[in-house]
């Protein structure tokens, strides 16, 4: 038996989250929880130790940013799809360099979202 | 100095330079999640960078109408188009003046204000807790409130 | 802002605007003339643009069609008005970013940012910016008309 691919999502908003459990459960993906800000994130990450995380840019508290350079500090293997509105080649470029695997943009296609998980696992 | 302290000095600083003299009365944090009450005549501040948030003005029509009309030194009788941009201008300068003590002016990048009129208009300036502060204005029985909520940005 | 430059940030969110229509709800946006009428319960997303030019974006529908491109998004219907903003300040976030992700990526250096969205409601709402340029343009869609209004100051 495959083993359960594990996600989780730092975004703050419920409909992001939504979409992706949408998107990702019918494909056989386990989305484990939702985080509302980076730090919260952080946090579940070390908890919950997931496969991949889905992370926003803009969020309260700490950004999307500012959480993957405190997570690549920590783990610089981890797997990391970033998640956002903007999507210009600046942002980009700074969170590749970081570490981020993917940048996907808003709204994102649910087979464009899976197929990218799968790339990276 | 805290945003909250910095808001109270500038009213008491800005606003008597267009005869109206607001004194702090209370603070209001959304209980239920974000929904604040705005007034009949708002003017919306936003602002990016270093930090980010919204800034909302509340006044009644009855006080921006006498503060337009302070301005202009003629009566108003009705909100216009000079009366927007002018109420605009005083909340957009009241909005700079509390950034400067806050000593946040050289991180942010304001936006043009926007001026939001209705009768039971609903405002969600931001999806954490925004904090509303009164203001009693002397010798009116209307208040000016102030809405807002600011949080790091991307930089 | 020179015209030409202008006429492209105005295309840039209004092409935003219709994709995300069509991709999130998949409803296509024809251009009509009309907006929500007076009587209907408006809401009102306004987002700033901040950094070399500063402007700001006013999406405006009906609340009934907000609440139907919830109904879609989600699968279930709104629980309360708060439901509604935050949707209709995340969908307002990804127009918004979607046009100036092209914006910025034209013209570089640039560094556009977005202010967060505040959302506002009310039966009889007017919202204006004075002092910038703007344009205006309506929609009509199968669940109900849609406004975009794009204001950005001159250089």
């Amino acid at each position: 038996m495959a083993q359960t691919c594990n996600v989780l999502v730092v975004d703050d908003s419920p409909m992001v989250f939504k979409a992706v459990k949408r998107a990702l459960e019918p494909e056989g993906f386990q989305v484990m929880d939702q985080a509302f800000n980076g730090q919260e994130g952080l946090e579940k990450i070390a908890v919950l130790n997931p496969d991949v995380i889905i992370l926003d840019v803009t969020m309260p508290i700490m950004d999307g940013i500012q959480t993957a350079e405190a997570l690549f500090q920590r783990n610089p293997t981890a797997k990391v799809i970033m998640l956002s509105a903007m999507g210009d080649d600046d942002l980009t470029s700074k969170a590749k360099r970081m570490g981020v695997k993917l940048f996907l943009t808003k709204p994102f296609k649910p087979e464009e979202l899976v197929s990218s998980i799968r790339s990276i696992i | 100095m805290e945003l909250k302290d910095s808001f109270i000095q500038t009213m008491s600083e800005v606003m008597p330079i267009f005869r109206v003299k607001p004194h702090f009365k209370c603070e209001e944090e959304a209980e239920t999640q974000f929904l604040v009450s705005a007034d009949q005549i708002n003017v919306l501040n936003s602002f990016s960078h270093a930090f980010q948030g919204n800034i909302l003005f509340g006044f009644s029509k009855a006080l921006t109408l006498k503060i337009v009309s302070n301005v202009k030194g003629a009566t108003v009788p009705a909100i216009d188009d000079e009366s927007q941009n002018t109420i605009g201008e005083i909340a957009t300068l009241a909005v700079n003046v509390a950034m400067s003590k806050f000593k946040a002016i050289n991180s942010i990048y304001i936006s043009p204000p926007v001026c939001i009129r209705g009768e039971n208009v609903i405002s969600m300036i931001s999806r954490v807790k925004t904090t509303k502060l009164f203001f009693q204005v002397e010798g009116d029985s209307d208040l000016i409130s102030i809405a807002y909520y600011i949080e790091p940005g991307l930089g | 802002m020179e015209q030409d430059k202008f006429n492209y940030f105005c295309n840039c969110f209004e092409d935003a605007l219709k994709k995300t229509f069509a991709q999130l709800a998949e409803v296509d946006l024809s251009n009509c003339d009309s907006q929500p009428a007076d009587s209907t319960k408006k809401l009102s997303s306004v987002v700033g643009v901040v950094g070399v030019n500063k402007g700001r974006i006013h999406i405006a529908m009906a609340e009934d069609l907000v609440k139907k491109l919830y109904e879609s998004a989600n699968g279930e219907s709104a629980t309360d008005e708060m439901d509604l903003c935050f949707y209709l300040a995340e969908f307002t976030n990804m127009i918004t970013g979607s046009g100036i992700t092209v914006v910025n990526n034209t013209y570089r250096g640039s560094d556009l940012r977005l202010t967060p969205p505040a959302i506002f409601a009310d039966e009889k709402l007017d919202i204006a910016t004075p002092q910038v340029q703007s344009a205006q343009k309506s929609y009509q869609t199968k669940l109900g008309p849609v406004m975009i209004e794009i204001g950005f100051e001159g250089e």
